[in-house]
């Protein structure tokens, strides 16, 4: 099960389900539900805050909340 | 604001330019408030709607479901829940961004199905053209069942229609609930609703979802729903996520009906910016040079109104002399009154400049990149992305800084980022750091080109600021949260900054400001200046007989100055100074370096001032005389000189750390909204300070 900490910057992926429901409600409610594309822009310094571009916007996630994220990369 | 018959709310998800729309129709009719019980910026006002005449309007933070995961988000559903079930709000305008409409329609058919009569504005029209992007505003509105308006929060367009229509809809009927309860909900709000009447069955079920906490319910109320959760194995998480995925269900089709379908990306011209801005090494370096620009800012834009505002009161302070007669009364408004009002006043420039870039940075999105940037080095110490800001701000004033704290959500984060910042060396330790310096730190170069006493200066600053983030990190460890640290955030478009909204920012912090560091600075400078003028009358005559037979002896010094001077040491603060001369002994310090910690008490920089008056030089600006009469007093009855390198360095280490500032006292009660969170800052401040000074003065 690959999860959205372990792809590298530039690449895509689609989210597939989350591992934590409390992750899962907050990111729903912005509109992030299983199937939405997405690709890692950049990491901070020290790779410890991901900037991740969805269709419609652009979220700061903490490595930690990128770990609960269960993806798909895209072929 | 309860003289109007209509309440209205807006609300809306974070980032769809809610603020603008609010400030458009209210303009300088608003005010901040808390809502009850906690510090989320409650912004309320009036507007004129039609027939209505005025109404109030209340501006709800920016919320993303009615399923809170936040402190901030709580108290705005709770409003929202208590608004449709005591009537207290009547209508609901939601905004929303034509960009990204499913997602902003989830949260709005949450609260239209609490039973809200709702309008819609959709902002940001015009870039969603741009975007190729077009919307059938009546199409919506039909599928959804209430009027779809479309706005320009920057222009102001469409905001006549909107009004219009929310003084239309205010008397129609709300909307039936359309969501499809499953039957399991449905068997727990019916049952929720037989103990508690609520008109929606709505609410019932989100009370099953949030009874734990929902300040709607009595105790025993809540008992019984969690009778209720057991008896229908009600899975409250899951069910959240199951009732927004039937909400997507039903809106995505509606609003592709109504709208072209393109797949978008965020606009090319914000990636291009974010390239730069949020690059991992660039766009610290940036970060960091930005915030050395608004730290001088501060300092160097905000001198010259500061002379101002001195003058001022000096040439008022010149006036009451004129026309008061000389005597108590005379010296209670110039020495007392006067100076207390200039000492508060002082600090407006700084106070407007700060919120101003401030605000520049947060209206602009650069603030969410600097969230993203410094979040996992500032977390180490317990801190938040945006406690750099505040840090870096109290390098100039605390107030502010502090005041500033309120973008920081995470309560435990800008708790600990209050209680360090006094830390930072603030512009009011200059004065006294620079003399100290003068006195005690030879002007030589190290290693032939620094010199030493800049060096000392510059250690003071890291002293301060290092101490600060061990601080934060021992209240780290220390203070328990239940909130959960996440770091789940919008990182929106840049857009240029709305000076209306900069503008109104700016207004209501520095109207805080001088309501509430103003009216206790006030009352301390007065009860300060009256235990610095007078005394028991045995010694007050004594002192200003001796002042005489000194002068009879040598005219070096003037009779007033003399006066001053022993008047000072006799007076009620000049008793209490020795008094606490055992106390401060261990540091180094004589009685009359008491008497100017006592009336340095409520603001720091008075220090000077006193030391001043006491070695009667008589003008406060005349360094240069008071470093001598400094460097030559003793401590009474003997030859040993008072300010030895020991003493200085304690002294300054002292000033450092005390708080010695009872406007940020007020600033960290309001802000904290206890008595509890300053007494303990003020203490371990204190300790701080008194170990320090101790530790340096057995040192040097």
């Amino acid at each position: 099960m690959q999860t959205l900490d372990q792809i590298k910057t530039g690449y895509r992926a689609r989210v597939v389900s989350y591992k934590e429901p409390i992750i899962a409600s907050r990111l729903m409610a912005m509109g992030i539900i299983p199937g939405t594309e997405l690709m890692v822009l950049r990491k901070s310094l020290m790779s410890s805050t991901y900037f991740i571009q969805f269709p419609k916007l652009a979220l700061a996630l903490r490595r930690d909340e990128a770990a609960l994220i269960v993806i798909e990369s895209e072929i | 604001m309860s003289f109007s018959k209509y309440q209205v709310a807006l609300s809306g998800n974070p980032n769809v330019g809610k603020s603008s729309v609010f400030n458009l129709l209210t303009g300088l009719h608003q005010t901040v408030g808390n809502f009850p019980g906690v510090t989320v910026d409650r912004k309320s006002g009036v507007f004129q709607l039609g027939q209505l005449g005025k109404v109030s309007i209340i501006d709800l933070p920016g919320l993303y479901s009615l399923f809170p995961s936040s402190e901030d988000e709580k108290v705005v559903v709770d409003v929202l829940m208590r608004g449709v079930n005591d009537s207290s709000i009547d209508i609901v305008g939601y905004i929303v961004d034509a960009n990204d409409l499913e997602r902003n329609l989830l949260l709005f058919t949450q609260i239209r199905d609490l039973g809200y009569k709702m309008v819609v504005g959709v902002n940001m029209l015009d870039t969603a053209l741009a975007n190729g992007l077009q919307i059938d505003l009546q199409g919506l509105s039909l599928s959804f069942g209430v009027p779809f308006v479309g706005i320009n929060g920057r222009t102001g367009e469409g905001i006549e229609e909107f009004k219009n229509s929310l003084e239309h809809e205010i008397f129609n009927q709300a909307t039936k609930c359309s969501y499809q309860f499953s039957d399991n909900e449905e068997q727990i709000a019916k049952d929720v609703n037989s103990i508690i009447q609520f008109d929606s069955q709505y609410i019932a079920l989100l009370l099953a979802h949030q009874y734990k906490r929902s300040p709607l319910l009595k105790d025993t109320q809540k008992e019984f729903i969690a009778t209720l959760i057991k008896k229908y194995s009600f899975n409250s998480i899951d069910i959240q996520l199951d009732e927004m995925m039937k909400r997507y269900q039903m809106i995505t089709p509606l609003v592709q009906k109504s709208s072209s379908h393109i797949p978008m990306e965020m606009d090319s011209l914000t990636r291009k910016i974010d390239k730069i801005l949020t690059h991992r090494i660039f766009g610290l370096v940036f970060f960091i040079g930005l915030m050395l620009l608004v730290f001088q800012a501060i300092f160097s834009w905000a001198e010259k109104p500061m002379e101002w505002i001195e003058g001022g009161f000096v040439g008022l302070n010149q006036i009451i002399s004129g026309i008061v007669p000389d005597g108590w009364f005379q010296r209670l408004l110039t020495d007392g009154i006067v100076s207390g009002l200039s000492g508060v006043l002082v600090f407006i420039p700084q106070i407007a400049i700060l919120f101003f870039l401030v605000s520049i940075l947060e209206e602009s999105g650069y603030m969410a990149r600097v969230v993203y940037m410094m979040d996992s080095f500032m977390r180490r110490f317990g801190l938040n992305g945006r406690s750099v800001v505040s840090l870096i701000s109290g390098g100039a004033c605390a107030i502010p800084a502090i005041m500033s704290t309120r973008t920081i959500s995470n309560w435990k984060e800008r708790l600990t980022t209050i209680m360090v910042t006094p830390l930072i060396s603030c512009s009011a330790r200059i004065p006294i750091f620079a003399i100290l310096i003068a006195i005690a730190i030879p002007a030589e170069k190290v290693g032939g080109w620094i010199s030493l006493q800049a060096l000392v200066f510059m250690g003071l600053y890291v002293l301060g600021t290092g101490t600060a983030l061990i601080v934060a990190w021992v209240f780290h460890k220390i203070l328990k949260t239940e909130e959960r640290s996440f770091l789940v955030m919008e990182l929106p478009r840049y857009q240029m900054p709305q000076w209306r909204g900069v503008f109104y920012n700016v207004w209501e912090k520095v109207k805080v400001f001088i309501i509430e560091a103003g009216r206790v600075i006030f009352f301390i400078s007065i009860l300060l200046w009256f235990m610095a003028s007078y005394g028991p009358k045995k010694s007050m005559d004594a002192a200003r007989k001796k002042a005489q037979q000194e002068y009879a002896v040598s005219q070096e010094i003037s009779l007033t100055q003399l006066t001053k001077s022993y008047e000072l040491e006799a007076s009620y603060a000049g008793i209490a100074g020795r008094m606490i001369e055992p106390l401060i002994r261990p540091l180094g310090y004589d009685w009359k370096i008491g008497i100017a910690l006592l009336t340095s008490f409520a603001a720091r920089e008075i220090f000077v001032g006193t030391m001043a008056t006491i070695y009667a030089v008589g003008d406060d600006n005349n360094t240069t005389l008071l470093k001598e009469r400094l460097q030559e007093a003793t401590f009474s009855g003997s030859n040993k000189k008072v300010f030895t390198v020991g003493t200085s360095i304690s002294l300054m280490i002292f000033y450092l750390f005390a708080m010695q500032c009872m406007s940020t006292v007020a600033v960290v009660r309001r802000e904290t909204k206890s008595l509890k969170w300053p007494a303990i800052q003020m203490l371990y401040m204190g300790v701080l300070a008194y170990v320090g000074g101790w530790i340096a003065a057995s040192i040097f």
